[in-house]
């Protein structure tokens, strides 16, 4: 029997459970031509007070069999009233849209330089202090002789580099 | 001008506006209102199964009315959204049962809107005395119906601590006969204030409208009276006016002695259990600023709950030292929802509690709107908070959410080693597995700024023929990068590729781009291995699944447009 447990967090932080009977359906969808995973959930209130805390922004674990298999925040609420309850429909998306929030200097240029190398500098330059990688080296990727970032995002300027030396990437859980 | 909020609850038919929680009968008693304005969004619960009645707030002087009408036991709970009555200062108002709930007990809020003061709030209390103590002061809560017999010679058990910052004026009493006589004065920490007024025996009713009180949060409040006759009954109502835009102020307090976990009405005075009334509050309302001055034994956990007291994630404040403290949570936030009923509950944690007394805040949300659409702002915000439009104010709907300080980015090479199998037996669903030549490209020219390069794959042209892709990027600008891209796009396009869904139960250690081993021998696939290009993990009540797509992603028109419509925004 799979178990699997919603934990919302907000200035009060509460769980969706199966045993709640408020949730029917949960999809979790990660794709290789999305730059990050997205979540969607159902939730009817039953209690008449839960539903105040799923907004924009609040952050989102999805938890299966005590895995946590999402990590993100609510990007869309959509709200209706059927049946005497509030019944909302609930779109997240996955951490690594942090990556997306950040935008490179114009004509931000790396010569001879591993991909890695660049990773770990334009998050010291533009995320410094939200965004760490101690995972990554500097001598990961590929030797990119010449490249060239305009004003785009980071998560742009990653898959770009991503192209190049068929590396992936993603935003881990907080607290890894 | 934006409203207050005001409450109350009755077990009696015909019982009084002011004096909440008591089970008084008498129909001459009333509250006096201390400002003017307008009383509307009049909300009724009914917890009886009795037959059906009305409920009304009425305007004694002004003869007006306003209510739910036909509350029965399929019917609890009514809100009337459209009927106003008006009220000047020195009105007296109650609330009056009709029809025949009389063994019915009820709840009720509304809204107040002062036509003075932008937020002012009505506070009305009733008070009665038995005993002639012409020096012997009484003291009386600002909030509730009191009774000199049940504490009223002691000043903390009247005491109120106030949940948030404002200003004190207009105070109105009001009694019942010409013989009664009483001084009433607003006292704040057990001093006097500049805030008083004397009620002579020849006349009803008297105001203070010149003087004015700033209280702070955590402030001690309530009346003092004196040179009372020897029986009388007053009303007193006095104005409240936050500092904090659309704040209204719900003040209770106990003083009966329990050693046992137990409950109470949230803007009453004295008694316990009366915890199957419960108070209503205005649908949507937010619950917060929560404080408590208790006099307790070792400890004890204090809350606002629902009736049911099971809800949890409520208001609620834990003394932890022995005797008298106050203790407060200015952070924590409840919404409460229409029809619901709510408690103060007190749970012991050793011994019991001498005395309890509280104050906390409400704010009213906007009438609600059942269906709405937010979409998230991309920016990089630090705090998001959302608002909605509240007639002339704007109240806060959404909690502060701070972002997480640190992200761990995660940069790797994707292992071209398979890292699972899939056997007939493991399918539940199969999509059509497709193969056909749409990516395939075994001539590749990648052109750059300045820089061209064109690489081919000699065992795929020999077998498929040519397919010529050409790749335009300006952001290429040397010879080495551009072989590079070139090199990347023909391993991964240069053979055609079968493509399609699975369908499994549930797994969780996979990952986008990684390769896995598909062997269905009955289909003609024998142990091939494919990239996974998405998956998505669904649960239902039918279970737990993954769906798989592999090889390349079906056409997807809708994704299409997604990715055009980001492109073109970037």
């Amino acid at each position: 029997m799979t178990t699997w447990k919603i934990t919302v967090k907000g200035t009060i932080s509460f769980d969706i459970v199966p045993s709640d009977k408020t949730t029917e359906k949960i999809d979790i969808t990660s794709s290789i031509q999305q730059k990050f995973q997205t979540a969607s959930f159902d939730y009817t209130d039953k209690n008449k007070n839960r539903y105040s805390f799923l907004v924009v922004g609040n952050y989102i674990d999805i938890y299966i069999d005590n895995e946590i298999v999402f990590e993100g925040f609510i990007s869309q609420t959509q709200k209706s009233y059927v049946g005497g309850a509030i019944k909302m429909a609930v779109n997240c998306i996955g951490n690594t849209f942090e990556v997306e929030r950040y935008l490179t200097d114009a004509n931000k240029t790396y010569t001879n330089k591993k991909s890695g190398y660049i990773v770990k500098d334009l998050l010291d330059t533009y995320a410094p202090s939200t965004i760490t990688h101690t995972s990554v080296s500097s001598t990961d990727g590929a030797t990119i002789t010449s490249i060239v970032f305009n004003e785009i995002t980071l998560g742009s300027a990653f898959q770009r580099l991503a192209e190049l030396d068929g590396y992936r990437y993603y935003i881990g859980n907080r607290g890894e | 001008m934006a409203h207050s909020i005001s409450t109350g609850a009755s077990i009696n038919y015909g019982y009084p506006f002011a004096a909440m929680g008591h089970d008084r009968v008498s129909i001459s008693s009333y509250s006096v209102i201390p400002d003017d304005g307008t009383i509307s969004f009049f909300e009724a619960s009914v917890n009886s199964t009795a037959s059906t009645c009305d409920l009304y707030f009425e305007n004694v002087d002004g003869a007006e009315t306003a209510g739910v009408t036909g509350l029965h036991s399929t019917a609890q709970y009514k809100q009337n959204t459209s009927d106003t009555v008006s009220v000047s200062a020195g009105d007296r108002c109650r609330v009056v049962p009709a029809g025949s709930g009389s063994s019915s007990t009820f709840m009720w809020n509304y809204r107040f809107q002062s036509s003075n003061t932008n937020c002012a709030q009505v506070l009305c209390a009733y008070h009665r005395w038995r005993i002639l103590w012409w020096m012997t002061p009484h003291y009386a809560a600002i909030l509730g119906d009191m009774d000199s017999e049940i504490g009223g010679t002691s000043e903390v058990n009247m005491q109120r601590p106030m949940p948030t910052s404002g200003t004190f004026k207009n105070l109105y009493a009001d009694t019942d006969q010409l013989d009664d006589y009483a001084t009433v004065v607003l006292r704040v920490n057990g001093s006097d204030t500049a805030l008083t007024v004397t009620v002579q025996n020849d006349e009803y009713q008297k105001a203070d409208t010149t003087n004015e009180v700033h209280v702070d949060a955590g402030d001690l409040v309530n009346y003092k009276l004196t040179n009372l006759c020897s029986r009388g009954e007053i009303a007193l109502g006095i104005t409240f006016v936050p500092d904090t835009s659309g704040e209204s102020i719900m003040l209770g307090g106990t003083t009966e002695w329990r050693s046992y976990a137990d409950g109470n009405q949230l803007d009453n005075v004295y008694e316990w259990d009366w915890v199957d009334t419960g108070t209503l509050f205005p649908n949507l309302a937010r619950l917060q600023k929560f404080y408590t001055y208790a006099n307790v034994v070792n400890s004890a956990d204090f809350y606002i709950t629902k009736t049911d007291y099971v809800t949890t994630g409520m208001l609620h404040n834990a003394h932890t030292s022995a005797g008298q403290s106050l203790v407060s949570d200015t952070s924590s936030i409840y919404f409460c929802d229409s029809g619901d009923g709510y408690v103060f509950r007190f749970v012991p944690g050793g011994g019991g509690v001498y005395q309890v007394l509280w104050g906390f805040v409400v704010v009213t949300l906007s009438p609600q709107t059942f269906t709405e659409t937010v979409v998230c702002n991309d920016d990089s915000s630090v705090v998001q908070e959302l608002y909605r439009t509240l007639e002339e104010t704007i109240v806060s709907l959404a909690l502060m959410v701070k972002r997480a300080t640190e992200f761990p980015f995660h940069y790797f090479e994707v292992l071209d080693a398979s890292q699972f199998t899939i056997n007939e037996s493991d399918v539940l669903g199969l999509s059509s597995i497709t193969e056909d030549d749409s990516s395939l490209r075994n001539h590749v020219t990648v052109v750059g700024s300045s820089v061209s390069v064109t690489t081919t794959d000699s065992v795929s042209i020999n077998e498929y023929g040519t397919y010529t892709y050409k790749l335009t990027d300006d952001n290429i600008t040397t010879t080495a990068d551009a072989e590079l891209l070139a090199g990347r796009i023909l391993t991964e396009y240069s053979y055609p590729k079968k493509r399609g869904s699975i369908t499994i139960n549930g797994k969780l250690d996979i990952d986008v781009a990684e390769q896995f081993t598909l062997n269905l021998p009955n289909i003609g696939i024998t142990n091939e291995k494919f990239q996974i290009v998405q998956y998505a993990h669904n649960i239902t009540n039918a279970g737990f699944y993954t769906t798989i797509q592999f090889g390349a992603l079906d056409y997807d028109i809708a994704r299409e447009i997604a990715v055009l419509t980001r492109e073109v925004r970037e």
